[in-house]
């Protein structure tokens, strides 16, 4: 990844306490604060044994700014969830190269999306794992983040002649399942190696499109820049 | 659900939820374990469960959808549910000619996939015409394994109701 410095330094910004700064540049400083430790929080404790109280001292802010951000932990949550998967929209934003074929496109993000998910521990928990684990609008976000996929993914349509016949929902279902492969490690605390699951989970996206032989060529690629 | 958490409502949910999935998790196995092909298998489970969940569209809402906001340890019995289902669909790997060429990795994206599915399925109201993308369910099922030719014919099957 170009970016140096991951999201959480990015965020860390100003220090709590008095400053000769503009306000709302010390609210949205706050803001920003609270919902980085929401995410570390969420990451370490789960959503449901993390407290509003827990987030201000986290966060170092008082109660009642917290309360002027937020009404609730939910929304507060929320909010963190749409800021996580906005900065990871923006990084495959400047990082893919749309110029590339689908299936390096394909490989290019998922290769993105496993780099995000190691240096971005906490947010990556908090997107695929306890957004399932905090409620219903937390779950509709989710399933919103899986839908946002599907159109890259679909594209691939055109390399199947067959491709009227595949579920409509064959997209979605995808992106769920290698979102839910990557929960597993993430819950078990087994992301340090997650870098090699990148061929096989490019071989399972890449097959109903192109077939198993190119997938399979894709894969060892991806399996030649993983071991490099 | 409180800020501070209920551990005693997510007890009495988690006492309710392994129950059904005792029950479901029995009827899918023992249509798999009968003798035919590890194909014909599969749709012998995919017909089991969805029966099942057919049988009592809330008890499916329940099992399916409602587990999602009843905590962390919910969330693990769901998951312990799906990774034995992607036990059977990993016995798929008998049917490549390398099956060591894919790991269990893949079962567990199957898994994952038909999960998510489902969920949407249930959550729209659509479990009760599961005949109807219940092959959709097989084909997923089965691309990895007997190729995705092959697969897109489940799609083609016409479940008798």
């Amino acid at each position: 990844m170009s970016e140096s410095r991951s999201l959480s330094e990015r965020l860390a910004k100003t220090p709590p306490g008095h400053h000769l700064v503009p306000r709302d540049f010390v609210s949205r400083n706050q803001r920003e604060r609270m919902l980085l430790a929401t995410a570390e929080l969420v990451a370490e404790r789960g959503y449901q044994k993390t407290t509003i109280e827990l987030i201000a001292k986290t966060a170092r802010v008082a109660l009642v700014t917290f309360y002027e951000h937020f009404a609730s932990k939910e929304e507060c949550f929320l909010a963190a969830f749409d800021e996580s998967v906005a900065a990871a929209a923006e990084v495959f934003g400047e990082l893919l190269d749309p110029e590339q074929a689908w299936p390096e496109q394909i490989a290019s993000g998922l290769e993105i999306f496993l780099e995000m998910v190691v240096t971005e521990q906490a947010r990556a928990r908090l997107c695929i794992v306890e957004s399932q684990a905090a409620g219903a609008a937390a779950l509709a976000r989710y399933q919103a983040m899986l839908e946002s996929v599907a159109p890259k993914l679909r594209e691939g349509r055109e390399f199947n002649p067959r491709a009227s016949r595949l579920p409509d929902g064959l997209e979605v279902a995808i992106a769920g399942g290698l979102a839910w492969l990557i929960h597993q490690r993430l819950v078990a605390d087994k992301v340090y190696d997650i870098k090699a699951l990148l061929p096989e989970m490019l071989q399972v996206t890449l097959t109903p499109y192109i077939g198993e032989v190119e997938a399979g060529q894709a894969a060892d690629a991806a399996q030649a820049r993983v071991a490099a | 659900m409180s800020d501070d958490g209920a551990p005693a409502e997510e007890e009495r949910f988690l006492t309710a939820y392994d129950e059904i999935a005792a029950e479901l998790c029995d009827r899918v196995r023992r249509a798999y374990d009968v003798p035919g092909s590890w194909h014909d298998r599969i749709w012998a489970a995919g017909w089991a469960a969805m029966r099942f969940l057919q049988e009592d569209p809330a008890r499916a809402r329940f099992f399916v959808v409602e587990v999602h906001g009843a905590g962390s340890c919910a969330q693990a019995h769901r998951d312990r549910i799906l990774q034995g289902f992607a036990e059977l669909l990993d016995a798929g790997r008998a049917m490549l000619e390398d099956p060591a060429s894919v790991s269990r990795c893949t079962a567990e994206i199957i898994a994952g996939a038909i999960h998510g599915t489902l969920l949407t399925k249930i959550q729209n109201g659509c479990v009760d015409r599961g005949e109807d993308f219940l092959p959709e369910l097989v084909y997923m099922a089965t691309m990895p394994y007997l190729g995705p030719r092959a697969a897109e014919d489940e799609l083609l099957v016409q479940p008798l109701r």
